[in-house]
């Protein structure tokens, strides 16, 4: 087992469209395949609808909406993420889910054209490759203040 | 405690709403060339077409001639709600509150919450909500006119 700083950090490592994106493990709850939402009417366009958890029924999200992409059709590599905020669970939905991978470097603010630096604390770079880390508290704040 | 539903279709989505709520279905009516109001032997009554309510979706609207009414009694009259079709009467458990994101974010108002069928969410409507927010943009529409 590899030892890790005490101030590392472990994260979900994902992929949304060709970006990669990273959530902290502390507020991962399960990862899903995909299973059709049912939709809510007068939601906005990223609040895909609802699914039943184990009993939970939570709100399924598309980032790639929220920050401006468009809806893709679920593929076979499609997952839902169950992610924890607070009180609040929530389905999102990535392309592909990649690794889990342990971190405690530098972040450097991300700089980017489109919504997706609203939803980023950083970037960082795992293994030669940039990832994203993706500020869970700050998607919700988004689609907050997304008109349906 | 168990309650009973008519599950309904609009578009490609199933909702369920409250069937003591609903006071009648009639099936293929008799729209004529408007269909923002209908005559019954409850007089002329408006008629609230749930596609145009709830937002576009991906499916064709069907004909007129096909598509259901439901009766709702309100406090002063009657109003009738298109729906493109009624599947059933289900029983089941009242309703749970939406999730907060979602609550935060929709049309709460429309919406009395849901409940898990196969443990598939449905979403139920309140239409009484529904009726009073139809009437409220038409009245604007005839005040812009």
């Amino acid at each position: 087992m590899t030892q890790h700083d005490q101030s590392a950090t472990q994260y979900l490592v994902f992929r949304l469209g060709a970006e990669h994106y990273a959530l902290p493990l502390l507020w991962l709850q399960a990862i899903e395949r995909w299973q059709t939402p049912t939709a809510v009417p007068g939601t906005p366009p990223a609040l895909l609808g609802i699914i039943s958890q184990r009993g939970t029924i939570m709100a399924v999200v598309d980032v790639r909406v929220l920050i401006g992409g468009s809806i893709e059709p679920p593929a076979r590599q499609t997952r839902l993420i169950i992610a924890r905020h607070g009180a609040i669970d929530v389905a999102l939905v990535v392309d592909q889910v990649l690794d889990i991978e342990w971190y405690d470097g530098p972040t450097t603010p991300l700089h980017a054209t489109d919504r997706s630096q609203h939803i980023s604390s950083g970037v960082v770079l795992l293994h030669d490759r940039t990832v994203r880390l993706l500020d869970l508290g700050a998607v919700l704040e988004l689609l907050g203040t997304t008109e349906p | 405690m168990s309650l009973h539903w008519y599950s309904i279709r609009s578009g490609d989505q199933t909702f369920l709403v409250d069937a003591t709520t609903i006071r009648g279905v009639r099936r293929g009516y008799d729209a004529g060339v408007a269909t923002t109001s209908l005559h019954t032997v409850h007089g002329r009554i408006p008629l609230v077409d749930l596609r145009d309510m709830l937002g576009p979706n991906d499916q064709p609207s069907p004909a007129v001639q096909a598509r259901y009414m439901l009766l709702v009694r309100l406090v002063e009259g009657w109003c009738g709600i298109v729906v493109d079709n009624v599947n059933e009467i289900t029983t089941a458990h009242p309703p749970s509150p939406l999730p907060p994101l979602v609550q935060q974010v929709g049309y709460a108002s429309l919406v009395n919450g849901v409940v898990l069928l196969d443990d598939q969410p449905v979403v139920v409507l309140d239409v009484h909500a529904i009726i009073a927010l139809h009437l409220t943009r038409a009245q604007k529409t005839r005040v812009i006119r």
